[in-house]
């Protein structure tokens, strides 16, 4: 197991998803917060708020009128220099979604954590990854935790990645809501110092900002080969940031004593005949049915993306050569692709290797269907059994078929 | 930054003739008195009902200057048609040449007489009992809009566009420590710049027609965060403010974020190829309000924006105009004395091209209408409503109607409703004057 166990210190609090992202954004020192309010982040938003009104954060606080404002106010401040925090979920994403594209193509290094949630409709207020994938083609970075220890530190990480003057780029940090955002969990919080000397290689005065000493346009109109120019820029950048994702991974643990994995998390992988693709809190299910299988003998093993957006794909390549079958879980849909959004990116990874293997897609957990361990071992056996040349369906939605 | 030399306006004597009275003859007694002979004649002529003052006018070209065999005549660079009494031989070529009237003569000593504003205290104006001449101090205006302007010539908006004038002037008002903020739309060609090249030397940023206001809210709530006063300040169209950038600038005025908003108002999309706006007034023709058998231009009334404005408990409201430009620079700078609440300007900016008129027509436009109260100008200072220039005598509203193709489908009984519709629009505002004067 990769992932870090927490040191035992006196710094351990048993928090939910939320708070744990209210307690990383104010290790941040954010210059300005704006949000609305919308389930299921709405918690992290009010900690914040009482934060601020305990004085334990110097930050402007900016009680907009919607999630487009939301994203815009912290735009706005992360141009004229500050370090900005936002957070949202599903319908809420969708309505700033004009300002999402206008932040990553204007290169706002801003940070926003989405607390994931089906989209409408149906209306329904549950959890799901429907959100974050259809915003998946927006230009930012996307990091996806598995725990609240991981939503903390991934904030952390997340302004290291979009404040780089090498990235400039913004950053979600996604955590499944409810399963996450709701759950109770021990989280070690850092000591402020460590925090800022993590955060000390980015920030003010390293990158270009509105002023009236050295004036810029922001926004510019753009045409022609300049345009593509802007989009072969973003595009590197996107790129760097994957590199500096991995990097940065062992600097984290130098700094905090955890290492996540950098873009993905391989667990139990070494000998494994099978690989499963995962992303989010379901994953943790995914490793307990794979302990458990591999007690029966099943050499299953686990890549849990932890970088969506950029897409890890050679180093999940990597992860998946050589293996009998690969099985994708995703709790979303990709509609048009008859498939979940995460298998669309594996199929396309699995053209980089030179031999063809199985693949199947599991979709569940949407709207907040459980998906439970036997679930999955079900699912694990099933790539096995495609790994053996049984026939059976490309996708696989979980407790419908 | 180098200060630009004022423009060519001076301070004038202006003469009312409809308000001057038969038989009154201060000014010329006045005159008599203070320089000998009088410069100023008061003429009476009842036959054609003329009552009126007639003096130099100061020409810019002045015809008794070239008449003048001795060069005894000089146009000034303040802007005075001086008289040298002592190079004058007394030939009265200058008074045969003026058809003004302009010129007098002193028989007592055999020279040319004629008016140099007593150097700036005309004794005239100062002994006129009805208001009939005034001193005009055109250059206090010059004086207020004193900053160079700091936007690049040759921007890609049409010729006589109001918008560009009205632009270049607010910023010329307000300096150079601004932030200034646009959005799609015609006046955005002045702030976003195009590739590498910026259309301005002040900060600026060209958002999204959704985010104007909470872009203003980041950008300023961070300047002050480091201790500047830098203002922020908008400059964007009707459908950005009326339409669907509306809720972000409802947000930013209900939080009363420290920025100057100001919306030119053309009355539609004009940049998109003129369709109607929620602010476009009824029975307006545009290219999604066009005029057919089933349909004759837009059906509804105008959007108040500013009332809604003033609703929202702002600190500073007010309507602009750029054909009152004493009234516009007056209310920029009572908009920039707000400091820490927020302001928002309506500027009326006729778009020549999209409401069928000609080129040289917008300034004409925005003076009829508020001369026929289609547009009043009024201001919310803080809640008190004042009607900032009133229009007791409205002019007809065909005065108005006929200067645009985009009403030319309209019949007597709609042209008519405009009327009353206006007269309705302006009776609002003078009842909240009334109601909120000194609150």
């Amino acid at each position: 197991m990769t992932t870090g166990a927490l040191r035992p210190a006196a710094d351990v609090r048993v928090m939910d998803g939320n708070k744990a992202a209210a307690w990383a954004v104010l290790l941040c020192r954010p210059d300005l917060l704006a949000s609305y309010p919308i389930s299921p982040q709405t918690p992290l938003l009010e900690q914040l708020y009482k934060f601020r009104a305990e004085g334990r954060l110097d930050a402007e606080t900016v009680e907009v009128e919607g999630e487009n404002s939301a994203l815009s106010a912290a735009v706005g401040a992360v141009t004229a220099g500050g370090r900005a925090f936002t957070a949202t979920s599903s319908m809420g994403l969708m309505f700033m979604y004009d300002a999402y594209l206008y932040a990553s193509g204007q290169r706002v290094p801003v940070v926003m954590s989405v607390a994931t949630r089906e989209q409408c409709a149906p209306h329904t207020v549950s959890s799901g990854q429907q959100d974050i994938m259809m915003v998946k083609e927006g230009g930012w970075v996307q990091l996806v935790a598995e725990s609240c220890q991981e939503i903390l530190d991934s904030i952390l990480v997340a302004y290291r990645l979009a404040e780089d003057p090498n990235v400039q780029l913004p950053v979600n940090v996604c955590y499944d809501g409810y399963y996450l955002s709701h759950l109770s969990e021990p989280v070690g919080v850092p000591t402020q110092e460590a925090v800022d000397r993590f955060l000390a290689a980015v920030g003010v005065g390293k990158r270009p900002v509105l002023s009236t000493e050295a004036p810029l346009s922001f926004g510019a109109f753009v045409l022609g080969e300049l345009y593509a120019e802007y989009r072969y820029k973003h595009c590197q950048a996107m790129q760097r940031a994957l590199d500096l994702a991995e990097s940065l991974d062992g600097e984290f643990q130098a700094a905090f004593g955890r290492a996540w994995g950098g873009s993905i998390e391989a667990y139990r992988t070494e000998d494994a005949e099978v690989l499963l693709v995962g992303t989010g809190s379901a994953c943790g299910t995914l490793k307990v049915a794979i302990d458990h299988l591999r007690q029966e003998g099943v050499r299953a093993g686990l890549a849990r993306i932890r970088m969506f957006r950029p897409f890890p794909r050679r180093r999940l390549a990597e992860l998946m050569r050589g293996r009998r079958a690969v099985g994708v879980l995703d709790r979303s849909v990709c509609f048009g692709w008859n498939s979940g959004h995460l298998y669309v990116d594996v199929r396309a990874t699995a053209a980089d290797l030179e031999a063809r293997m199985p693949l199947v897609n599991f979709i569940g957990g949407l709207a907040g269907a459980d998906i439970r361990r036997e679930m999955l071992e079900d699912a694990v056996r099933t790539t096995v059994a495609r790994g053996r040349g049984e026939p059976g369906p490309e996708v696989v939605w979980l407790g419908l078929e | 930054m180098a200060t630009a030399a004022l423009p060519v306006l001076r301070d004038t004597l202006a003469i009312d003739f409809g308000a001057c009275p038969p038989g009154c003859r201060a000014c010329a007694e006045a005159c008599a008195r203070a320089r000998t002979v009088g410069r100023i004649t008061a003429l009476d002529l009842p036959e054609v009902a003329f009552h009126g003052a007639v003096t130099c006018g100061q020409c810019g070209e002045p015809a008794c200057r070239d008449a003048c065999p001795t060069g005894a005549i000089v146009k000034e660079d303040a802007g005075v048609v001086r008289l040298s009494e002592t190079r004058c031989v007394g030939c009265g070529a200058c008074a045969i040449a003026c058809v003004w009237g302009g010129i007098t003569y002193d028989l007592g000593r055999g020279r040319a007489a004629k008016c140099d504003t007593c150097d700036g205290r005309p004794a005239c104006v100062e002994a006129c009992p009805t208001g009939t001449l005034s001193w005009v101090e055109t250059s206090s205006l010059a004086r207020r809009f004193r900053h160079p302007d700091p936007f690049t010539p040759g921007v890609g908006l049409c010729p006589g566009c109001a918008a560009e004038l009205a632009f270049r002037l607010t910023f010329r008002l307000i300096g150079e420590d601004v932030v200034v903020f646009g959005a799609p739309g015609c006046a955005v060609m002045l702030v976003t710049g195009l590739n590498a090249s910026a259309t301005t030397r002040l900060p600026a940023v060209t958002g999204l027609m959704t985010n104007v206001p909470s872009l203003m809210t980041g950008v300023v709530r961070q300047l002050r965060r480091q201790g500047r006063r830098t203002r922020c300040v908008a400059f964007v169209g009707d459908g950005t403010t009326a339409d669907v950038g509306f809720q972000a600038l409802s947000g930013a005025a209900e939080r009363g974020e420290p920025v100057l908003y100001i919306c030119y108002d053309n009355e539609g999309y004009m940049n998109t190829g003129v369709q109607r706006s929620s602010t476009t007034q009824q029975g307006a023709r545009t290219m999604t309000t066009p005029v057919g058998s089933e349909r004759s231009g837009k059906a509804q009334a105008a959007k108040d924006v500013p009332l809604l404005m003033a609703f929202h408990g702002v600190a500073y409201v007010a309507t602009a105009n750029v054909a009152f430009l004493e009234d516009f620079a007056a209310k920029l700078e009572r908009a920039l004395a707000v400091e820490d609440g927020f302001a928002y300007l309506h500027l009326y900016s006729p778009c020549h091209v999209g409401w069928g008129a000609p080129m040289d027509s917008a300034l004409e436009i925005a003076r009829r209408a508020v001369e026929t109260r289609v547009y009043p100008l009024w201001e919310a200072d803080h809640g008190r409503f004042r009607i900032t220039h009133p229009v007791a005598r409205p002019r007809p509203i065909d005065d108005f109607v006929e200067l645009m193709g985009r009403f030319r489908h309209l019949g007597p009984a709609e042209r008519a409703a405009l009327g009353r519709a206006a007269d309705e629009r302006y009776r609002r505002i003078e009842a909240l004057c009334a109601a909120f004067a000194d609150v």
